[in-house]
């Protein structure tokens, strides 16, 4: 659970360092921090659905292949649990992300810092 | 008539480690709408900073910064950003334009913005990118454009808000040479016809043959302000 934690928030903060220039020169122009903010977290978890998704997916057709001699069972409630508590973490880990970008000065965007 | 620009006796310290640095001394200016103003000065005179203070970016020390009557140092920052939003445009040194939107996207995101995506605006931004002889590249993303024509897009999406003022920090500054004046001359051409109020910061003397005044900076003052025609000539081709 922590290292999925760890693992997806590290992967959009590497996402998120590559677009704080842009997003300086977003908010230079006239976007606000809200429409940032809100754009960054409809983008997470957007993409987590997507990841969880073909997770379950490829987990699934797996299954399909698993000669009936290994002891693994997927029951729905274990699924489901898995699911929906991948589903949490992603944009957890995100918040970092969120955080970063919020605080993004437009002034970067003329070379300058305050 | 009023100024697009006015601003009165603006001074910004910055302080690092103890020690005070006056980076813009008492600076007042004023550009009417429809005039192209270069800001010109050695580096460190505070070209980019004066330009930053214009831009409601950063908050002088003292002074005054009006800009279509309304004074930007007494608003909050949230007003600050609607206002860039709504009366500037801006043409940065580089990295302007999202790299995953198309050009004709990157200047309609000026118009998202503020709201005003209609039929008749979007007529305007692709016509203001055909004008800057992008009309075959409308949907081209920005990696697959030239750095003149990167800027170019730049200029359609620093205009096509219909802004009180322009602003442009080392436009040209990864062009070369015959790229730098087509830029410059075509983005001077549209000041002019919109009545724009027009800044650019540059280092390159030879752009300000397009402009109709030259102010130049030296350790955060004005130390000397052209706007006859003939000098400006004279010091565009080298004195
Ligand atoms: N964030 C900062 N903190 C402290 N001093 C700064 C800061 N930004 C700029 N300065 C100083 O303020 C002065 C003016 O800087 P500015 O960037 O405005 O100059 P410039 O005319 O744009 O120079 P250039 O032509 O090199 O871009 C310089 O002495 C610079 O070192
Ligand atoms: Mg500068």
């Amino acid at each position: 659970m922590l290292i999925g934690l760890l693992v997806i928030g590290g992967y959009f903060h590497v996402q998120t360092l590559q677009k704080v220039v842009q997003v300086g020169m977003l908010k230079a122009i006239g976007t606000s921090t809200s429409t940032v903010v809100i754009s960054t977290i409809f983008q997470i978890v957007l993409i987590n659905i997507c990841g969880v998704a073909l997770g379950a997916l490829g987990t699934f057709i797996l299954t399909l292949f698993f000669p009936v001699t290994i002891p693994l069972k997927f029951e729905g409630y274990t699924v489901m649990g898995a699911v929906v508590s991948l589903l949490a973490i992603g944009p957890l880990g995100g918040v970092v992300s969120v955080r970063t970008l919020a605080v993004v000065e437009p002034l970067t965007a003329l070379g300058l810092s305050s | 008539m009023k100024p697009a620009i006015e601003i009165r006796d603006v001074t910004k310290i910055y302080e690092l480690a103890g020690s005070k640095i006056k980076a813009v001394d008492g600076v007042s200016l004023t550009v009417q709408a429809g005039e192209f103003t270069a800001l010109v000065g050695p580096s460190g005179s505070g070209k980019t900073t004066m330009l930053a203070i214009l831009a409601g970016l950063l908050r002088p020390n003292s002074g005054q910064v009006i800009i279509d009557q309304q004074d930007l140092t007494l608003m909050t920052e949230a007003k600050r950003t609607s206002f860039r939003c709504r009366y500037l445009g801006f043409i940065f040194q580089a990295s302007n334009l999202v790299p995953y939107l198309t050009a004709l996207e990157n200047v309609e995101l000026m118009l998202k913005l503020n709201s005003k995506t209609n039929q008749a605006n979007h007529e305007r931004a692709k016509n203001l990118l055909i004008r800057l002889g992008l009309g075959e590249r409308l949907h081209n993303l920005p990696g697959q454009l030239s750095g003149g024509q990167q800027q170019r897009v730049a200029i359609a999406r620093a205009l096509v808000h219909e802004p009180t003022v322009v602003l442009a920090d080392e436009p040209t500054a990864s062009l070369d040479t015959e790229r730098a004046h087509q830029v410059v001359e075509t983005f001077a051409a549209l000041i002019h016809e919109q009545g724009r109020a027009g800044i650019m910061v540059t280092h390159d003397l030879r752009m300000c043959q397009y402009v109709d005044q030259i102010i130049q900076m030296t350790d955060g003052k004005i130390t000397r302000l052209i706007n006859n025609r003939a000098e400006i000539t004279a010091l565009a081709k080298g004195k």
